[in-house]
């Protein structure tokens, strides 16, 4: 067993670690928005303010954060002590069992790829019209996602628009964006 | 009695129109491929899908929900049974031994008795949705303020500590969906909250694009990080025998009692189809005279799973529609959809909607006996199902979310929202948060937040006063004691 796998463990702790410090953050600029607010209403409105739950909600969010910061911290070192011990006395059979306890959080940036071309989508739906955008995006993605031929996708691309647009446009009637199209056929 | 199986034949009335036997179909077919596409699941179908039916009436439009839920629950135990790998977390149990069975050569007839089990069962949650709703309905019309606080609290705290493995994590991604619900004008005085000056965040995030989002959106760009590797290359083929009488009769008992089951876990919040199918299965093994056999290929093992999982889908409606606490995803979608039809979920729905109620019973019903024959007519299609290219699905899966969320309020802004929120439902599963929590603090924040003020209002501003009333006393303090006994399972752990 070599440490990578064991290392890969780690991940998962310490993303519960820094997941649980951001939450703490969270809380802490939400309760800075909610509680002056809250004390600012009381006086304004009868009633309960309308930041009531929202300052409760952060609250809680605060002490949950603390509580998974605390808890994570405790099992990383929990972990980290293990796997030492392991080392030590070369127990790769121990090493196998906390490796396969252990999870490791990675992200791929073709999940951010994806985003981003959807989000590129969505800016320039409207000047390149709904059929001609969302073909060129499933083809793009098609090919994105392991694709092998072009004209597969061309196919997927254009049929997939069509369906579509005859779904939301014509038997819905949802007036999606015909782009500078329209400028050309009126 | 009488009443009900009258409203019932009206029901069936308003649904023999030809919208709503011409959604009902399309929407089971639609939710048997969802199922039965590794990745994506029946709760996906209905939130992908959910936006055709804002421009339909109610019947039809719910109506083609319900056939893709229920098709989607069973369309699960196809790729259980060839490949090995459920294609829904419900069909988890039925891969014991569906899988053994058809690698034996009985692929035909373990297909056929999950049919059956499902449709058997979803017929029984059905009629006990039909029968228990109308009285539960009257008895919540004498709910006040505090007690829908006090069940919106439970609705979340349930989810929050039976979802994911974290309790801590669950509350938290609980504690989230309500901050995000706050976004917005405040419902009771007006004032602007979270909107940072952006006028349309004044109506807050719309629930559709978020939802869309969370659970769409997150799937595709997990799916993303290994569809270039398909993790379906091949599937068993359909062989050996149709399914034999006397081989159904065997178990009929664990159909049964396997619907049962469902139905009663189905109806309480925060449970859902895995648990009723591997309880109904236990339950079955334990029962059997062949328990030797479960495990290693025994069709009344399949029996008892599909049962147990499809024995909830009528179920899991009873606490959305009397109460208006949706219970688990798939109906925390359903409320959304109910809504946007202009149908508030809860006790009033039967006093105002009843026809419309029993008219998408009746299409529950309908939902199944459909969901029978496309299953039989449609198996020798539906087996290859899993092995569509995700190169080809997800695209077009993406396509559909982004028209979707555009079409709610023809708005860009929405398809932005659709997009933040699936970025946030990625960073949210890498990190082990569970969504459900999330979806639900959503969409039970305003009825919790709306019903405290109102409750602290009508009692002078005294909280304490909430306790002395005997229902909101006993369902908080079940919540209460529900994070209690898993806080204490935890800390052993």
């Amino acid at each position: 067993m070599n440490t990578q796998q064991v290392e890969g463990g780690l991940n998962s702790k310490l993303a519960d670690v820094f997941g649980a410090g951001f939450i703490i953050i969270f809380g802490l600029w939400l309760n800075f928005w909610a509680i002056p607010h809250y004390i600012i209403s009381k006086f304004e409105f009868a009633g309960p303010p309308p930041e009531t739950i929202p300052s409760v909600s952060s609250l809680l969010i605060i002490l949950l954060g603390i509580g998974l910061l605390v808890t994570s911290l405790l099992s990383y070192l929990a972990f980290r002590r293990q796997q030492r011990l392991a080392q030590a006395k070369k127990d790769t059979k121990a090493l196998e069992t906390i490796a396969q306890r252990s999870r490791r959080v990675s992200m791929r940036p073709i999940a951010f790829v994806t985003l981003l071309l959807a989000l590129l989508y969505t800016i320039f739906l409207r000047e390149a019209g709904f059929l001609l955008g969302t073909s060129v995006l499933i083809i793009v993605l098609f090919k994105l996602f392991g694709g092998k031929k072009w004209w597969q996708g061309a196919i997927i691309g254009v049929s997939v628009s069509g369906i579509l647009w005859g779904v939301f446009r014509i038997y819905l009637h949802v007036a999606l964006p015909t782009g500078f199209w329209e400028r050309f056929f009126g | 009695m009488d009443g009900v199986f009258s409203q019932l034949i009206s029901g069936f009335g308003l649904l023999f129109t030809p919208a709503p036997l011409i959604m009902i179909p399309c929407g089971v077919v639609l939710g048997i491929i969802f199922g039965a596409l590794p990745g994506l699941t029946a709760t996906l179908g209905v939130a992908v899908l959910m936006p055709l039916t804002f421009f339909m009436d109610p019947v039809p439009g719910i109506s083609f929900l319900l056939g893709v839920y229920c098709g989607g629950i069973y369309g699960g135990s196809i790729p259980a049974i060839l490949v090995n790998t459920p294609g829904t977390p419900a069909a988890a149990a039925t891969l014991l031994d569906g899988f053994p069975l058809a690698r034996k050569g009985q692929a035909l007839k373990t297909l056929q008795m999950a049919l059956l089990a499902s449709v058997i069962a979803g017929l029984i949650s059905c009629a006990t949705l039909i029968f228990v709703s109308p009285p539960l309905a009257s008895l919540a019309l004498r709910f006040g303020p505090p007690e829908f606080f006090a069940l919106a609290i439970f609705g979340l705290t349930i989810v929050a500590t039976v979802s994911g493995k974290s309790l801590l994590k669950g509350l938290i991604a609980a504690s989230l969906g309500l901050i995000i619900c706050f976004v917005g004008l405040d419902p009771i005085i007006g004032l602007p909250r979270l909107t940072f000056g952006v006028i349309q965040l004044q109506s807050g995030f719309a629930l559709v694009p978020a939802l869309i989002g969370l659970f769409a959106i997150s799937e595709v760009m997990i799916q993303s990080e290994t569809a270039w590797k398909p993790k379906v290359t091949e599937v068993l083929k359909l062989t050996g025998e149709n399914l034999k009488l006397r081989e159904f009769k065997g178990s009929v008992v664990s159909i049964i009692r396997g619907s049962f089951i469902g139905t009663f876990i189905g109806a309480i919040p925060g449970t859902g189809a895995a648990i009723s199918a591997f309880v109904s299965y236990g339950e079955a093994k334990r029962t059997s005279k062949h328990r030797h056999e479960f495990g290693q290929g025994c069709l009344e093992g399949v029996a008892a799973a599909e049962s147990g999982n499809n024995g909830v889908t009528g179920a899991t409606l009873i606490p959305l529609l009397t109460l208006g606490i949706p219970g688990d995803t798939v109906t925390a979608v359903l409320f959304g959809a109910l809504l946007v039809q202009g149908l508030t979920p809860g006790p009033l729905l039967f006093v105002r909607s009843a026809d419309i109620m029993f008219a998408i019973f009746s299409g529950l019903i309908l939902c199944n006996i459909v969901m029978l024959i496309v299953g039989a007519v449609g198996v020798r299609f539906f087996y290859r199902v899993p092995l569509i290219n995700p190169a080809f699905l997800y695209p077009a899966i993406l396509a559909l979310c982004i028209v979707g969320a555009y079409a709610v309020n023809s708005s860009l802004f929405d398809v932005f929202v659709m997009l933040g929120f699936g970025l946030l439902g990625y960073l949210l599963r890498k990190l082990d948060f569970p969504l459900p929590p999330v979806l639900l603090g959503i969409v039970l924040g305003p009825l919790a937040e709306s019903n405290l003020r109102r409750g602290l209002i009508m009692t002078g501003g005294d909280i304490g006063a909430f306790f002395s009333r005997p229902i909101t006393l006993i369902v908080l303090g079940i919540a209460l004691a529900s994070v209690i006994f898993f806080m204490v399972r935890g800390l052993r752990e």
